[in-house]
């Protein structure tokens, strides 16, 4: 192979790897928008820092709240029968060191079951600074990350300075382990690409596709690999089973109690639901009208409770709107909410009446913001599933919550 | 020279099979978030996206910089920016004249969006350049003697084509040339399977 092969070679080598991807923010607003109202939705999320606080490197952050799993699951993906909670954040900004569903700790995958609730806690760690959104994040099989609302916050301080202590079952104390043990993945990296490298290069320094391709052609398939091909291919094989007996050797040599990498899933128990089916509601006709960014939905309600219920709040795809004239509704939101999540006075009842026990009756619900289109929701009507999920927040008047589903197919309109 | 050609078509054979792979997910306003949406401009430093929708002619599609039609025409305004919400915003439309100025189409007083959006329905729709300024009311500029109007610094531009009458005006040959790029490579394939049978094989 001669030196101006080499270096054409080595140039188209080289095209490969210059061709990346730009990474930006706000990854979940490229998510369709049926994923986004028809699987997860996110509700009471709390942090434990403000939204736009500044902390340091090494500053705890928790994330809690509930996820309820919708009845209404989309057919296109596969249902949450292997889920784990996660965390999105723009790369490995934090580290995570405890994550929880229903108080069991998250480590591996578990499985939950649609039209429940589950509360999760998620505690990260600072590491690399910079201004990050923080969000929960539920990774489905199949499906992919499903976000939920997400707060912005500053890391300040040096990342060298971050600094992750355990201790192990045996007692061991690691001082760090963000570079605990660095030294040896760097060196086994090193080995083991040095005799990919050699692999490659012993190839590929000889005419590839179209030269071999006549050899097959013209049946010469014993010029295809030679004597040598076979001798080096059979040493590297007793080199590299050899390797690993010798690394398993030294590895028990310097550990000597291991837990092989836990495969099972975690078994979470569901939590009853006392309020399940206390309000019913059934769309009649759901609408977007696209130049007032506007979800109209035409419901019937049904109140199976003792007491008089109202509607405080309706909530979709992390997006909050509130009835201002509901005092419970207004008393959900925290103050440190992210304000661009929560619309102003758009949500617009036209019947605000409590709705008595044992009543039925059908409401025109409007929900009106800029962040329909803000949040990417608006091209829901260009999906091949032209349908939404939302959840209703009902107050009796008691202040108790009931949450109720509502679903369907929904239409575009040009007419207010 | 053949067994030259023979022997790099393996390195061009795999940067053409990297290209194909190297594919980006396709999303509608260019793959990227609203932040770097190319219908969102600035005003006072705060993101506003424009949308505009031709229900007669394009139905639910989301129109920006060049819009096909002179049929009836909705502008929406979408402001992206939380601070906007609070803030008074006059809307102004103005259209490009034979001398190169722009002339005033509609004006929207001075409101406050508390929903983040706004709309402006054009009838009588004329093709042409034309643009959209939003002239925010900041504390900044509250006690300016100015018109309102002048410290407005954010205004998006479109073209709007009256593509049917373009198309019109095309002749036969124009209005069919996908025809002729397919037979172009309907005739690039036979001569390089012709070329390949033909080709003396390596002995």
């Amino acid at each position: 192979m001669n030196k101006t092969t080499v270096f054409k070679k080595s140039v188209l080598i080289f095209l490969l790897f210059i061709v990346s991807t730009v990474v930006y923010a706000h990854g979940e607003r490229n998510q369709e928008p049926f994923l986004r109202m028809k699987t997860l939705h996110w509700y009471d999320a709390t942090w434990s820092i403000k939204n736009e606080a500044v902390i340091q490197v090494n500053d705890e952050v928790i994330l809690e709240g509930k996820v309820h799993f919708f009845s209404r699951w989309p057919q296109v993906i596969n249902k949450p029968d292997v889920i784990f909670l996660a965390n999105a954040t723009p790369g490995p900004v934090f580290i995570r060191e405890e994550s929880y569903l229903n108080e069991v700790p998250m480590i591996q995958s578990t499985g939950v079951e649609l039209g429940n609730v589950y509360e999760y806690k998620v505690k990260l760690k600072a590491r690399i600074p910079g201004r990050h959104h923080v969000h929960p994040m539920i990774n489905v099989e199949s499906a992919g990350g499903l976000v939920g609302p997400g707060i912005w916050v500053t890391v300040e301080g040096n990342a060298d300075d971050f600094v992750y202590s355990v201790e192990t079952r045996t007692g061991q104390t690691i001082d760090n382990l963000g570079t605990y043990a660095t030294g040896n993945v760097y060196k086994w990296h090193a080995i083991w690409g040095a005799i990919a490298l050699f692999w490659i290069i012993w190839w590929i320094r000889r005419p590839l596709l179209i030269e071999r391709y006549l050899m097959v052609k013209d049946g010469q398939w014993s010029k295809l690999i030679t004597l040598t091909d076979i001798k080096l291919g059979a040493s590297l094989v007793v080199f590299i089973i050899g390797l690993l007996i010798y690394a398993n050797m030294i590895t028990k040599e310097a550990h000597k109690y291991t837990i092989p990498l836990q495969g099972g899933k975690a078994e979470i128990d569901k939590k009853p639901n006392p309020n399940e089916g206390l309000v019913q509601v059934k769309n009649k006709k759901a609408e977007y009208y696209l130049p007032g960014r506007t979800v109209t939905i035409d419901a019937e309600i049904t109140n199976n409770h003792d007491l008089p219920v109202h509607l405080g709040e309706f909530t979709s795809a992390n997006l909050r709107f509130i009835n201002h004239q509901s005092a419970a509704g207004l008393q959900g939101v925290d103050e440190g909410y992210p304000s661009e999540l929560v619309a102003d006075e758009s949500l617009i009842i036209d019947d605000q009446k409590p709705i008595m026990p044992g009543e039925t009756r059908r409401i025109n619900i409007d929900a009106t913001d800029a962040a329909w289109e803000v949040e990417r929701l608006s091209s829901l009507l260009n999906d091949p599933d032209s349908s939404y999920g939302a959840l209703l927040f009902f107050y009796d008047t008691n202040g108790k919550r009931i949450v109720s589903e509502v679903y369907g197919q929904i239409l575009p309109t040009f007419l207010d | 020279m053949v067994i030259k050609i023979q022997k790099y078509c393996g390195g061009g054979i795999f940067v053409a099979f990297a290209m194909f792979f190297y594919t980006s997910t396709a999303i509608a306003h260019g793959g990227v978030t609203i932040d770097q949406d190319r219908c969102v401009f600035q005003a006072e430093g705060n993101s506003i996206h424009f949308t505009a929708y031709q229900p007669s002619f394009s139905k639910t599609k989301e129109l920006c910089r060049t819009i096909n039609s002179v049929s009836d025409t909705i502008l929406v305004i979408d402001f992206v920016e939380e601070a906007l919400r609070k803030l008074s915003i006059e809307l102004v439309l103005k259209k490009q004249i034979d001398d190169g100025s722009f002339v005033e189409q509609v004006v929207l007083d001075k409101k406050v969006y508390s929903t983040g959006t706004a709309k402006i329905a054009m009838t009588d729709v004329e093709d042409g350049l034309y643009r959209l300024y939003t002239n925010v009311q900041t504390s900044k500029h509250k006690h300016d003697s100015k018109p309102s109007r002048q410290h407005g610094v954010g205004y998006f531009e479109f073209r709007i084509i009256n593509s049917v009458a373009v198309e019109s005006d095309k002749n036969f040959l124009e209005k069919n040339k996908w025809v002729f790029y397919l037979l172009f490579l309907g005739l690039i394939i036979y001569f390089i399977s012709k070329w390949y049978r033909n080709k003396p094989t390596k002995t």
